[in-house]
């Protein structure tokens, strides 16, 4: 059974002013994927996100979300049911993180209380502790406090879909990777249906299911991280993947467990976590001058080992 | 704790060696036998007595004292005797009046000189100087302020004052007064009405249609190089002509002077703080905050008034700060076409040759200027958005 797919664009193009931002796209999104659209700047990635809520018209072909055309509906009540997390967070300002957090629900007419339970529910799912920050502004947050708003906010109203523009574009490396780790968890714990653009390859190989590359306005290659690594489809993908490091980000994507063998004899001296990919071990074989690492679980048991020759075998279920 | 010797604080040093010269050199109050003879100065001693005279020169003097190696507590007894300094003017003014003039002299009046006027204003900026030194300022420093006005306010009620120049003008034409308050702030008001209600209309077509910008506020920018003074003179002759044609806008009041031309005038003029204010601060939101607020599905209307309003107020406030304070000023003018208001004193007085009676028009005018001020000012701060991190 192939699953209804929860965004469908078919042939949708996008002119501004006889210049082609979008150019006849078509792409099937699934319910519960977190489909990274990646491409340089120019290459009609925000547009095409933006064409999702109706933020920009589509100048021909047609969207359909959940099944339903999007250009008969009614733009506002569109917007309401889609979350949507921009690279400046877009804060109101003049709102306290709390009033900010409430905007969607309270143009959906919630009661005060669920609306208060729903920001209590928000901020602690973004490990922003109630009592400390709702009552901040804007003014008075670190840009990845401010991030994570925007993020509750997006996800505020409870929506199937979740668009998000280059959110995490403007953090330092270190707060990029805990917020991209963060969305993740979250993923995991409300399994939404993402869109999400980005720049950075290296970003969407972290976070996505499948990757859409876009280049000129037209979609190039659109399939998962693994198969994009394996099979690139043109110079340009390739080129954008980074060629000498096409490796590691390919081992970055196994993880430890499926590569190790049974224990036998002595256990190593060094270990990796089981959940740790290929690249770590990699990384940790070179620092520690060893050709055998010990797998252990979380509660640090041994359950297997990873020689180095393992890592050039195909991977096991 | 022994703290680094401080630098002597020149501000205040420098106030103080004025006024003193002032109030040695110069007359401080005067007396007139009566409003057409010319007055007789009188020196500071001469003035107020020795006693008081020399209580005032050590005051001053001990001001510059403690000025000479500030620190925090000698910023508080600095300004302790500067708040002391401005509320002992009043009573220095009637202690002036009871040693000079004579109750049975019902003509004779007394005048503020140079000393005077002086000390109240040099009084002012050493206030506002051991203000700014301390951060935080203590909250009665607001008693330098409050005390003249009430003791001010006081000494009038009671009598005591009666003979001041200013009061005597003012007691002669008690309800012309009135009247010229009421025909200015119906004047301010009227003229602030009409640019709201054209100005954030006509802010409003230049956010929709930008192509309107230049010509819009060309022809404001064109309005504000015109004179005042011609501009009320410019609107005469095609208002007298349209009240002669159309005898239905003379039952309306609208005649070539009066009122009429100051409110047009008055408005041309207000226009182009609160379009231009108005403008820059609604096209000046963030476009990240438009664009969330309308990702998240508000309306247009709800993105204007939940949004870009409440971001915009400060700065649309502080256009209507400025035009409300132009306005007053411009309303004086506007007395010589006719118009009520202070300026009808204003210019009596001049053509009398009667400082007094300019004074009893011109004090008003500032005072309600100063009024405006703080009223806008205090309404913008209270409309910062958030809170300023």
């Amino acid at each position: 059974m192939t699953p209804t797919p929860m965004i469908e664009l078919s042939h949708v193009s996008r002119l501004f002013d006889n210049a082609v931002a979008v150019d006849d796209i078509s792409l099937q999104i699934n319910s519960g994927e977190l489909c990274v659209i990646v491409g340089t700047s120019g290459c009609g990635k925000s547009t095409t996100l933006r064409l999702l809520n109706k933020l920009i018209s589509c100048s021909s072909g047609n969207i359909r979300i959940d099944g339903e055309d999007i250009a008969g509906l009614d733009a506002k009540l569109l917007r309401r049911r889609m979350g949507y997390a921009i690279q400046n967070t877009g804060l109101f300002p003049h709102w306290s993180v709390e009033r900010n957090i409430g905007v969607v629900p309270t143009l959906l007419g919630w009661s005060p209380e669920k609306i208060k339970a729903r920001v209590h529910e928000l901020l602690e799912l973004l490990s922003l502790p109630y009592a400390e920050f709702a009552h901040k502004f804007p003014s008075q947050l670190s840009g990845g406090q401010a991030q994570r708003v925007g993020v509750a906010r997006a996800l505020a109203g409870d929506p199937d879909i979740l668009l998000m523009d280059e959110p995490f574009g403007a953090l330092d490396p270190i707060t990029r990777d805990s917020l991209q780790n963060e969305l993740l968890r979250i993923q995991s714990q409300i399994n939404k249906t993402i869109v999400f653009v980005t720049h950075d390859i290296d970003e969407a190989l972290k976070l996505a299911t499948r990757i859409v590359v876009m280049d000129k306005g037209r979609i190039v290659q659109h399939d998962t991280p693994a198969n994009l690594l394996d099979r690139p489809v043109n110079e340009f993908v390739q080129s954008l993947l980074g060629q000498n490091e096409r490796g590691l980000k390919r081992a970055s994507l196994e993880p430890v467990k499926t590569h190790m063998q049974a224990l036998s004899g002595d256990l190593p001296e060094h270990s990796v976590n089981v959940d740790d990919t290929l690249r770590q071990a990699m990384s940790l074989m070179y620092w520690h001058r060893t050709d055998i690492l010990c797998v252990r679980d979380a509660d640090n048991h041994a359950v297997g080992l990873l020689p180095m020759r393992a890592l050039l075998d195909s991977p096991t279920a | 704790m022994e703290s680094p010797r401080s630098t002597p604080n020149r501000v205040v040093l420098t106030l103080v060696c004025i006024v003193l010269a002032v109030l040695l050199l110069a007359d401080f109050a005067s007396v007139q036998a009566n409003r057409i003879v010319p007055g007789q100065g009188l020196g500071l001693f001469k003035a107020l007595g020795s006693v008081w005279a020399s209580g005032l020169i050590a005051g001053l003097l001990a001001i510059a004292a403690l000025a000479w190696r500030p620190n925090p507590l000698r910023y508080r007894l600095m300004l302790a005797l500067v708040v002391l300094l401005l509320c002992q003017l009043p009573l220095s003014l009637a202690w002036f009046i009871h040693l000079h003039i004579a109750d049975d002299q019902p003509y004779a009046r007394a005048g503020i000189a140079a000393g005077g006027w002086t000390l109240l204003f040099i009084g002012s900026l050493l206030l506002i100087e051991c203000r700014q030194r301390m951060q935080p300022a203590p909250f009665w420093w607001r008693a330098a302020p409050l005390g003249l006005v009430l003791i001010s306010a006081w000494l009038i009620y009671s009598g005591d004052l009666a003979a001041l120049s200013l009061l005597r003008e003012y007691s002669s034409r008690r309800s012309e007064f009135w009247q010229a308050l009421a025909g200015h702030l119906s004047l301010v008001g009227g003229a602030l009405l009409g640019s709201l209600i054209i100005g954030l209309l006509l802010a409003w077509l230049t956010l929709r249609v930008p192509r309107l910008q230049r010509p819009i506020f060309g022809l404001l920018n064109f309005f504000q190089t015109i004179p005042s003074l011609a501009l009320f003179g410019l609107l005469i002759a095609p208002l007298s002509y349209l009240a002669n044609k159309y005898p239905v806008l003379q039952g309306l009041g609208i005649h070539g002077i009066g009122w009429a031309p100051a409110i047009i005038a008055l408005v041309a003029y207000s226009l182009l703080p609160v379009v231009r204010n108005t403008s820059v601060a609604l096209s000046g939101v963030a476009p990240a905050v438009i664009e969330s607020a309308h990702g998240m599905g508000m309306s247009s209307w709800q993105v204007l008034r939940q949004v870009r309003v409440p971001l915009a107020l400060p700065v649309i406030i502080e256009g209507i700060r400025i035009t409300t304070i132009q306005a007053i000023g411009l309303v004086a003018v506007a007395a010589l076409i006719g118009a009520s208001g202070f300026g009808s004193f204003i210019f009596q007085g001049l053509g009398q040759g009667a400082m007094d009676l300019v004074l009893l028009g011109a004090l008003p005018t500032i005072f309600l200027a100063l009024l405006a001020d703080a009223l806008f000012s205090a309404l913008a701060r209270h409309c910062q958005p958030g809170v300023r991190a």
